[in-house]
């Protein structure tokens, strides 16, 4: 997993470290960096993999606030892969295609089996902004089973687990009774010749709903629950404002979703964690992890800079959290990580 | 800093850990806590005699608060206790806002709000011309007021005696 992140010139961040937990909620004001965060983890898959697509150029990274324009724009991972420290470090210079190196932390190169695990770690690394219409769009009967970044192609994934893997088949739709217990089946549509798309049916009257008239929440709470069941599980998910579109009645379930990706051991599952990075500015959500400061982490803006400390950072933070709901102190603005007028 | 709380029972149930985290900020000597007392009764010079009830006073659970609070911290380290200066708004902000105005305070609102004949709503209309002022024009408002009030101070503190003047008293003696 990654343990930190140093940001330089990154976007809104310009020095900017963050720490993570394998699970992390991520809140602060609109123009925290918190993007800026999903950004930098986008571009790195897309450096590790060679996508073009996905590799973003120097000009665009460069922090608006750089002190000049030939400043670096540097990403340093430090990771953790099977107990070894790993730091990875991403740079954009001038007119170069962005370098990566990945080192010991004695500042030793990295080669061989451990270098092609990195790699393959951080190229595995996945970011969702889920937008319902997406998730909604008809995708090719014959399109390949993945969910892109906006949730279009849920209907190949969940085809696909239907098909080819029963057993998570199964036990989504278990779960999805739960999340959504107006709904007991997923249907496949074909809106049109040579298109598939999903359709819910209803528990009463079993009438079928097409994915173009079920409810906002209703299609990113499938996308949501259905990351937990995918076929080949990225290694990290990102993802960007998680609550939204959700009932705050979904936000338990949301959280055991994510904590059975985080933490898979707990809920008896044999495969690897898949680290989560979630950003937020559910008041709601954030009380759910009061027992955890170690994974809530604030973004505060201090004039140029943003500062990203972990709730369990923040000097007397138990004694701090006395009878008071964690959410309502955190919107009070005493712990930082809300905006301030300037 | 710059704190808030989005409604009044947000702001009860934050102020303890609002207080916390004040009293281990270093940078901070005081909190000032200023709320709306809406229909609740005003706090009254009985209610601090020892065994007196005052459960729904607004100011006495604002102290009870505060004092259990620090009863439950480790004192601040090389510094003095944090002071505390609290403000209840009878019935509400606005009504500070008409002193040199109207010649309304404290026991005119008491006497006028349960009977209807001084109702709440017309404080809103009163002091931004509509019953659905816009943050931006109650933040203009608030900040007009407190400058035309700074050379108001007695008649502010003898219209609204309590819910001012406790705190102007506590404010003062921070300074002395
Ligand atoms: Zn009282």
């Amino acid at each position: 997993m990654i343990e930190s992140i140093q940001f330089t010139n990154f976007k809104a961040l310009r020095q900017t470290r963050l720490p993570l937990a394998p699970f992390t909620l991520l809140l602060g004001p609109n123009g925290s960096g918190k993007s800026s965060v999903l950004q930098a983890l986008c571009a790195i898959a897309g450096i590790v993999n060679n996508s073009p697509d996905n590799q973003l150029n120097r000009t665009s990274l460069l922090s608006v606030s750089a002190e000049n324009r030939n400043e670096a724009v540097e990403l340093r991972l430090t990771l953790r892969l099977k107990s070894q420290p790993i730091i990875a470090t991403f740079q954009w210079e001038r007119s170069r295609p962005p370098v990566c190196s990945l080192q010991h932390d004695n500042g030793k190169e990295i080669h061989g089996e451990l270098s092609d695990l990195a790699r393959n770690w951080l190229g595995r690394m996945q970011v969702f902004s889920l937008d319902y219409c997406a998730i909604a769009q008809p995708v090719p009967v014959n399109a390949e089973a993945g969910l892109q970044a906006n949730g279009r192609g849920l209907s190949a994934v969940l085809d696909d687990l239907k098909d080819n893997h029963p057993e998570k088949w199964e036990s989504l739709l278990k779960e999805m009774r739960q999340w959504l217990p107006e709904y007991d089946y997923i249907l496949f549509d074909k809106p049109s010749p040579g298109q598939k798309a999903i359709a819910l049916r209803t528990k009463t009257g079993r009438h079928r709903i097409p994915a173009e008239d079920l409810s906002q929440g209703t299609l990113i709470a499938l996308a949501l629950l259905t990351l937990n069941y995918l076929p080949s599980p990225p290694s990290l998910v990102g993802l960007e404002e998680i609550d939204r579109g959700l009932h705050p009645r979904l936000l338990r379930n949301l959280q055991d979703a994510l904590y059975r990706l985080s933490y898979p051991d707990n809920s008896g599952a044999s495969r690897p964690p898949i680290q989560v990075i979630a950003t937020t500015h559910s008041p709601y959500l954030l009380d759910l992890y009061c027992e955890h400061p170690e994974e809530v982490v604030l973004a505060e803006k201090k004039g140029l800079e943003v500062e990203m400390k972990q709730l369990a950072q923040i000097d007397h933070f138990e004694d701090i959290i006395g009878e008071s709901p964690l959410s309502e102190v955190w919107y009070s603005g005493v712990l930082g990580g809300v905006s301030v007028k300037p | 800093m710059d704190l808030k709380a989005h409604s009044v029972p947000a702001f009860f149930s934050a102020l303890d850990g609002v207080f916390r985290g004040v009293h281990y900020n270093a940078d901070a000597e005081g909190l000032v806590v200023v709320v709306d007392n809406d229909n609740d009764p005003l706090h009254d010079s009985r209610h601090d005699e020892p065994g007196t009830d005052s459960g729904i006073c607004r100011y006495c659970r604002i102290r009870k608060t505060i004092q259990r609070a620090r009863n439950q911290l480790k004192p601040r380290r090389g510094l003095p206790p944090l002071r505390v200066a609290i403000g209840v708004a009878f019935p509400a902000i606005e009504a500070w806002y008409l002193v040199g105005v109207e010649k309304v305070g404290e026991t005119a609102w008491k006497a006028g709000l349960p009977t209807g004949c001084l109702p709440r709503t017309r404080l809103k209309e009163l002091v931004y011309g509509t019953g659905r002022p816009s943050l931006e024009l109650e933040t203009k408002c608030a900040k007009q007021e407190a400058r035309r009030l700074m050379s108001m101070m007695t008649a502010l503190e003898s219209a609204f005696p309590v819910g001012f003047g406790l705190m102007a008293q506590e404010m003062r003696s921070w300074i002395a």
